[in-house]
């Protein structure tokens, strides 16, 4: 409850405004969607285009509130400027990683209430294109859509501990970069990539990549556990 | 170590190619306040992280109230029994000052309720206000009033009257000594000021480049020290003097800073017919100047 109380105060400001911005990007995709003719004539492509930019956005939004928002005041580099309220926290009777873990936490939280905004919206998105998805169709898009913001959210976590937030601007501006150019020009890997992670493969073949899905979890948990590692050992 | 609230051992601590501490050895005994003092990068601030674990030693051993402070756990448990006030006074700019009672009182098991109000009402503090709208002087009481109000059996400050009036200083100062007396605390106090060390503390450690130079009783050390001067009728050799902290030599009169040997010293200065010989008791300035005087500029 401390750490809670502790961290929403601390995160709460770039939290909203990360929501802020959700909301805006996600009802300007949602009218755009609307007036998409081609989507109304075929579900799949619909539900496949909606789930594709969802996910991107998630994990562009995930990254940055990880690395912006969760994080900032315990895990700089130690060559960076220290945070100035930094040897407060750590004076405080809690462990490195129950503060870490109270802030990742706080953050995922934050990154759900992003999914569900948008998972409400489906509905009536759906209802003005040709119809509603099924529910296996839609809960398979979110199940692709948690994992794909999980990883994201993890690797920002461990961003945050390897570089300072200059860096770590750069770093999740850079691959938000590569990977926008990357999509623009169809490069393989990552199309696929994103195919598989918005549930767009799913969809359309109605098959599960069971080892995408656990290379991706297994390699979420080991970000997390290279964060927490990371921190135990920072000095200050 | 029974009777010690910090026991430090050999303590060292290596930053890439700098020594921050080379060997640190003091103890703290329970209920003192002690004084500590070096000049910057004396490695002061280094002991108080290491002490609180946010750096780990390079080498050597640390304890308060006997628990290890290079063991994660027991760290924590260091923790609770002890608060920190750092060097910026730097807290969390966004929150109130009422937030940031919250925050440490729900994160402290031993907060003391009764203390946070005696020490909101002292400092004057307003619930409400904004930590980022507060003055350097508010800001150091809100410290203070985080760190008294734990409970604490032991208080790390570093420097905590720096950039402070008078008036708040005086204040500070008070609230210390008052809680060192009414809660049976150890307070070790990281500072640049000697005379608030020497009005308030009954202990000192001096250390420099790392090293303890010197820890004791206050009393003791002052009643040790003595200044000596003695005038001849010609200019003496210079290097006539034995159990001599510091010399001197102005044509025929000779100033020393003299430890544990002033009978001996007056006797020498009496034996060389010296027509004047003047014993003055030091302050803690005149001590830890000589201490930390580098070696080539010594007399």
């Amino acid at each position: 409850m401390t750490l809670a109380l502790k961290s929403w105060i601390e995160v709460r400001r770039r939290l909203l405004i990360g929501l802020l911005g959700w909301a805006f990007v996600t009802v300007t995709f949602y009218f755009s969607m609307r007036d998409d003719s081609a989507a109304h004539s075929d579900t799949a492509r619909a539900v496949s285009a909606i789930c594709s930019v969802e996910t991107v956005m998630l994990m562009c939004f995930g990254a940055i509130l990880a690395g912006s928002g969760v994080m900032t005041q315990l895990c700089n580099s130690a060559s960076a400027r220290m945070p100035d309220s930094v040897l407060f926290t750590l004076a405080l009777p809690v462990s490195r990683r129950s503060l870490f873990l109270s802030r990742a936490l706080l953050g995922a939280l934050g990154v759900l209430l992003m999914m569900v905004l948008f998972w409400a919206l489906l509905p009536v998105l759906f209802a003005s294109l040709t119809g509603a998805p099924t529910l296996r169709v839609l809960l398979g898009a979110i199940l692709f859509q948690l994992v794909a913001a999980a990883l994201a959210y993890s690797f920002g976590l461990l961003g945050t501990c390897l570089f300072s937030d200059m860096t770590l601007s750069w770093v999740i501006g850079a691959a938000g970069g590569i990977g926008g150019i990357g999509a623009g020009l169809r490069w393989g890997p990552l199309v696929r990539f994103l195919n598989f992670a918005s549930g767009a493969t799913y969809m359309t073949t109605g098959q599960v990549s069971w080892i995408g899905l656990a290379i991706c979890v297994a390699l979420s948990c080991s970000f997390v556990f290279a964060a927490v590692r990371t921190i135990e050992r920072r000095e200050f | 170590m029974d009777g010690l609230a910090i026991d430090v051992r050999a303590l060292a601590k290596r930053y890439g190619d700098t020594e921050a501490l080379r060997g640190l050895t003091f103890g703290v005994p329970r209920g003192s306040l002690c004084g500590f003092l070096g000049r910057n990068g004396a490695g002061k601030t280094t002991t108080l992280k290491l002490l609180l674990g946010m750096a780990r030693p390079t080498a050597g051993e640390g304890f308060i109230f006997g628990r290890r402070i290079d063991v994660e756990a027991e760290s924590v448990a260091i923790r609770r029994e002890t608060a920190f006030v750092s060097e910026s006074k730097d807290l969390y700019p966004f929150t109130t000052v009422e937030q940031m009672i919250r925050i440490a009182r729900a994160a402290c098991p031993g907060w003391r309720a009764d203390l946070e109000s005696k020490y909101l009402k002292l400092f004057e503090l307003k619930p409400k206000q904004k930590v980022s709208a507060l003055s350097r002087g508010n800001l150091t009481r809100l410290n203070l009033l985080l760190a008294l109000s734990r409970g604490a059996r032991l208080l790390l400050l570093d420097e905590p009257t720096q950039g402070l009036d008078t008036v708040v200083r005086e204040e500070v100062l008070q609230a210390l000594v008052s809680y060192v007396a009414t809660e049976e605390s150890t307070i070790f106090l990281s500072s640049h000021e000697l005379h608030e060390v020497e009005q308030i503390c009954d202990r000192v450690v001096i250390i420099d480049h790392g090293r303890a130079l010197l820890e004791g009783e206050l009393d003791d050390l002052k009643g040790n020290y003595r200044r000596v001067r003695a005038t001849f009728p010609q200019a003496p050799p210079a290097n006539s003097w034995n159990g001599v902290r510091a010399l001197v030599q102005e044509g025929r009169t000779v100033s020393m800073l003299v430890s544990g040997h002033v009978d001996d010293v007056v006797a020498r200065a009496r034996s060389m017919e010296a027509t004047t010989v003047a014993v003055d008791p030091v302050t803690l300035k005149e001590i830890f100047l000589e201490l930390v005087r580098p070696d080539d500029s010594r007399a």
